[in-house]
């Protein structure tokens, strides 16, 4: 795994610090939302490792352009004459 | 708390919104990136008719608005999440939030891109983005988890703030205004309106988010979104003065400036006294910001909730603030890339979820049909009413 540095070693204190303070809320939550908070927690710090570690990961772009880029370049193209 | 107590103007709900609060939610939800973004999107497809495009796109944004009211009038008090998950049940509604959800997942972490691509470029030049955007997401991360009485509490204020900073750098820049660099009018036909309407369709059609807000009304359905359907057109209109004012003032240069509002504030003086007005204009930006970020976090983590079906949204708030930071920082190698995007993939991503999401709840409301069960039906355990109305859980 590549990349492994301060960056990474942050995001992991970061989301340690998170949890600290949210601790206290974890006793009243329900199984349910427990489980969410974790899971999200899980899925949140996968990405952060995952960009960190400069690994391919989904990006908005990536995931629309090839989508979208076609259709632009279609129906809007700038009209030559808007530069005056 | 009866779950069609909003339905009557008395509001027994602390925390229901009054009409003031929703329009001003509408125009901070839409308005802080559409004044900043848009202009130059105009400008670079429709010259300097820019300003029209603005006004023809308004209809765009009340469309999601005419069927979020149409739902509430078959089941009242409702978030569209909620909605979804009534009429298909919770496999279907799972499949049927999704666009809400993709529209909320990726316009979140946007707003937070195009905040720290402002502060960057015209305050903070040498900070890293990972620690604008950080930073920029405490606040709202605050605000959001206290629910939406404080989030509307500030956004009134924060949109005051914001509108009379506007106000302030328009009179000071009125000397360099000049009316014939909008003229002439209509010279380039109806296509270049209509492409640069795209855009900021795109943008208003975020008015979809607004199905997890106007249930919460404290007046009748009517007032409710009759404002926010005003603030939807104040936003509009705002967008299109102050694209008039860019172009009045710098003329062809217009489409070159990626927030030309701020290149006003260079311009701008008080008798030659007052000057370096971006200051007031930043101060003024990052209030309305932080007003608009916790609301948009709030309906996400509300929305997301709701989907999995949890009691409280307050657990999901850290992990989906870093979520979004996370994604405003790796989304875009650059602002050069995000305003590309923006420009040319936008209109198409925004106005399809902005449109789709609610449409298609809608139809499938319509399609399911609302029976004598189903009209009298009490909403859901997550429901509107019982997932944060304020600091406790009820």
């Amino acid at each position: 795994m590549r990349g492994t540095g301060p960056d990474m070693i942050g995001a992991v204190a970061v989301f340690v610090l998170f949890w600290v303070w949210e601790r206290r809320n974890l006793a009243g939550w329900s199984t349910g939302e427990r489980a969410a908070f974790w899971a999200a927690w899980a899925v949140t710090l996968a990405w952060s490792i995952a960009v960190e570690a400069h690994l391919r990961v989904p990006t908005l772009p990536g995931m629309t352009d090839h989508l979208f880029l076609p259709l632009a370049h279609a129906l809007l193209r700038q009209h030559p004459d808007v530069y005056w | 708390m009866s779950p069609h107590a909003a339905s009557g103007p008395e509001a027994t709900d602390p925390s229901a919104l009054t009409p003031l609060q929703i329009g001003v939610s509408t125009m901070a939800m839409i308005g802080v990136t559409a004044v900043a973004g848009l202009p130059t999107l105009l400008t670079a497809y429709a010259g300097q008719e820019g300003w029209i495009s603005a006004l023809i796109a308004v209809p765009a944004g009340l469309v999601p608005l005419v069927l979020l009211y149409d739902l509430d009038r078959r089941q009242p008090g409702l978030t569209l999440v909620q909605h979804a998950r009534r009429a298909l049940g919770p496999i279907g509604g799972l499949l049927l939030s999704l666009p809400l959800l993709m529209l909320l997942s990726s316009t979140t972490p946007l707003g937070a891109h195009q905040q720290a691509d402002i502060v960057g470029m015209e305050a903070l030049r040498r900070t890293p983005t990972v620690v604008v955007v950080g930073l920029f997401l405490l606040v709202p991360l605050y605000a959001a988890r206290q629910g939406r009485e404080v989030l509307a509490r500030l956004t009134t204020l924060s949109v005051a703030v914001a509108i009379g900073a506007l106000l302030l750098i328009g009179a000071t820049s009125l000397r360099s205004v000049r009316g014939e660099n909008l003229q002439p009018v209509f010279a380039l036909g109806w296509v270049p309106l209509l492409q640069g309407a795209a855009p900021a369709a795109a943008w208003y059609a975020e008015t979809a988010v607004l199905g997890l807000l106007l249930p919460f009304r404290a007046t009748e359905r009517r007032a409710a979104w009759a404002a926010a359907a005003a603030g939807l057109v104040i936003v509009g209109l705002q967008v299109s003065l102050v694209t008039a004012w860019d172009l009045s003032i710098f003329g062809p240069l217009a489409d070159q400036m990626v927030f030309a509002l701020f290149q006003v504030t260079r311009v701008s003086n008080l008798a030659e006294f007052l000057t370096h007005m971006d200051s007031i204009l930043i101060i003024a930006w990052v209030a309305g910001e932080m007003a608009r970020m916790g609301l948009w976090l709030y309906c996400l983590c509300l929305a997301f909730s709701q989907w999995l079906g949890l009691r409280d949204y307050r657990p999901l708030t850290l992990p989906v603030a870093a979520a979004v930071a996370i994604g405003a920082c790796t989304w875009f190698q650059n602002a050069s890339q995000f305003n590309a995007w923006v420009m040319r993939v936008w209109p198409f991503w925004g106005l399809a979820l902005g449109i789709g999401s609610p449409l298609l709840v809608w139809l499938a409301v319509v399609l399911r049909g609302t029976g004598a069960g189903r009209r009298q039906a009490r909403p859901a355990a997550g429901s509107a009413r019982a997932a944060c109305a304020g600091p406790g859980r009820t």
